[in-house]
């Protein structure tokens, strides 16, 4: 029991349950809820975006994976980082100038709203439930290790939280809780990384040589791995990584929440700011955690220096921050990582309500005859739906190795998401026919694919070897979708597909000038 | 589909097919400012790590795949600010002149 950190994590939580119940007074339209009815700051949502992005799994991932790895994890690093830019360029203008609540409004817009939203809002709901699972499995890991709570009560008290925060304050809750930890985890990774740092004097040389010296790898430490060695895996990875971004939901989603284009763009410099600086000080963070944790008896089990790692391997951050700061700071570092999945649980949890409600509900069943309120009170059934739902998953995944899960999430987001979304923002000729054909093949493709990879079909299922060889399909299924929908759209020689090829016109002016744009509103 | 006359009147307007190409432009110079390096970084490391491994010089450890992979990532900063000071700034003035202009 960590009592520091007990005390650190009930006052986060304390503090952002007065967030929600502030943000439930500010909360009286569907605009209010689904997007804080436009009135979030580019700084703010800048930091909220951040804050989405870098999950615990991030944080305590890539600091492992640099100790395990050096270089490879900073190549690593460098494709979560490349996305940002090219979603700017490509698409955060556009997202605000044409979206509403969700990414799906976008695809719709000029589409048949019927078919394209049930299947655009089926592949964001994969997307969205293969990342709660993994962020709660990780929430139950962390808290039975750092707390001591049992793992099944920790899962449930995660998903409890989530569920009060999403139904009562909706997005403006959701948006402040994530800023409050974003701006927490800026601090504790900036403390982390100078405590570290004075160790070596501040110096890369010292540092680096250092860490070459006690590293198994020695000098090949600081040079490219076996992680990237084949190049249509690392092909493979990058696009998954680069494009997957663009097809997040809980991150598009997020692009709605700003009064308009600029602050839309605002967000992404304020966001790829914190992320790229917070991703290049887990690389110095990782390369002091060799020296200072790698070579101390206290943080391996039984004591043997180079043996298994106590609490497993995602936990070489921890052990520094205890190492470096004591107690206290290993409290706080671990409160701030169980405050990244919460807020993370939050976001990804309303995304995936707002698929439910919004697309599938007041899109889909009622063909948009609901009224805005009945749509909030059914994202909120929807949220407790999914709240239950990624507990009960949660649990059932206990002490899985959930790597090919982030994979997984990525390549659908990629391939999924990614292709039709572009293509319906930039292509003319996109017609429905060619949008549902698209995320169905490219949903399907890179599910099946996952399946027969390495990671889950030799190490999940343990047969001998795999039958698709790569652990990441996006090289394949992303060009495939793309193929899908120009060839389905193509062809498609319907009036109704004439009929959404020349209501591209109106939409590129919305796009590039926000004519007609949803307003925000005012508070 | 004429959703309104003011739409109509945007998409008529003279500097609206200069604004729409002034940013494609950008946006496509940028993708491939940031893109190509990353790309040929990522070949690098598959196709000849032992280039990437040699120390800069005999009494550095920095080498050549550190300086260009931290390089990757201060570049895609560098290009997002960039872009948002274009769009923010001489692109949206035009933006606004084209909305008020055909809001008449």
């Amino acid at each position: 029991m960590n009592l520091q950190a007990i005390a650190m994590f009930l006052l986060f939580v304390a503090l952002t349950l007065g967030i929600t119940y502030r943000a439930s007074l500010r909360t009286r339209t569907a605009n209010d809820f689904f997007t804080a009815g436009g009135g979030i700051t580019g700084m703010q949502n800048g930091l909220a975006v951040a804050g989405d992005y870098m999950s615990a799994a991030t944080l305590l991932g890539v600091v492992s994976l640099v100790y395990a790895r050096g270089f490879d994890g900073l190549l690593y690093i460098v494709g979560f980082f490349i996305g940002w830019p090219v979603m700017l360029f490509l698409m955060a203008e556009r997202l605000r100038n044409l979206g509403k609540f969700t990414f799906v409004d976008i695809i719709s817009d000029r589409l048949d709203p019927v078919s394209t939203r049930c299947m655009a809002a089926a592949s964001s709901l994969v997307v969205v439930l293969l990342y709660l699972i993994v962020q709660m499995v990780g929430a139950g890991e962390l808290v039975q290790l750092l707390f001591g709570i049992d793992y099944v009560y920790a899962v449930i008290g995660v998903g409890a939280l989530m569920m009060i925060y999403v139904t009562v304050g909706g997005m403006i809750a959701t948006t402040w809780v994530q800023i409050t930890k974003a701006v927490l985890l800026l601090f504790g990774g900036s403390l982390l990384m100078l405590l570290a740092l004075a160790h070596f004097g501040f110096s890369f040389e010292t540092l680096a040589a250092k860490a070459v010296a006690v590293h198994r790898s020695g000098p090949a430490l600081l040079a490219p791995g076996s992680l990237f060695a084949d190049p249509v895996s690392a092909l493979s990875l990058c696009v998954a990584t680069v494009l997957g971004l663009s097809g997040l939901p809980h991150i598009l989603m997020r692009f709605f929440t700003v009064p308009n284009a600029c602050e839309a763009r605002k967000s992404v410099l304020v966001a790829s700011t914190c992320i790229g600086y917070m991703f290049l000080a887990m690389f110095a963070i990782g390369l002091a955690a060799i020296v200072i944790v790698g070579t101390d008896p206290r943080y391996f089990e039984g004591g043997q220096v180079g043996g298994k790692l106590l609490g497993g391997g995602n936990m070489v951050a921890m052990h520094l921050a205890s190492a470096t700061g004591g107690n206290l700071f290993l409290g706080f570092l671990a409160a701030v990582a169980f405050a990244t999945i919460l807020a993370v649980v939050s976001g990804l949890t309303l995304a995936g309500a707002s698929a439910i409600s919004h697309d599938i509900y007041a899109g889909v069943l009622r063909r948009g005859t609901t009224t805005e309120a009945t749509e909030v009170a059914v994202t909120k059934k929807a949220t407790l739906a999914i709240g239950i739902v990624a507990v009960l998953l949660g649990i059932a995944f206990k002490g899985q190795n959930l790597a090919f899960l982030v994979a997984l999430a990525f390549n659908v987001a990629a391939s999924a998401n990614f292709p039709v979304l572009v293509l319906s923002m930039y292509w003319r000729g996109l017609t429905s026919r060619g949008a549902v054909w698209g995320v169905a093949s490219g949903l399907v493709s890179s599910v099946t694919l996952v399946f027969l990879s390495p990671a889950v079909w030799k190490n999940v299922l343990g047969h001998p070897s795999a039958i698709f060889p790569y652990d990441h399909p996006a090289l394949f299924t992303v060009p495939l979708a793309f193929l899908v929908i120009y060839l389905c759209s193509r062809f498609d020689r319907s009036a109704r597909a004439d009929a959404e090829r020349q209501a591209f016109d109106a939409q590129l002016v919305r796009a590039q000038t926000g004519h007609g744009a949803a307003a925000a509103s005012t508070h | 589909m004429q959703a309104s006359t003011t739409t109509e009147r945007i998409r008529r307007h003279p500097r609206f097919g200069e604004l729409v190409r002034r940013r494609a432009r950008l946006s496509r110079a940028l993708l491939v400012l940031v893109l190509a390096p990353y790309l040929a970084l990522m070949l690098a490391v598959a196709m000849q790590p032992q280039r990437l491994a040699e120390p800069l010089h005999p009494e550095t450890l920095l080498n050549l795949g550190i300086v260009l992979a931290v390089g990757s990532v201060l570049l895609g900063w560098a290009a997002t600010w960039y872009y948002v000071r274009l769009a923010n700034g001489k692109l949206e003035t035009m933006v606004q002149q084209i909305l008020s202009e055909a809001g008449q």
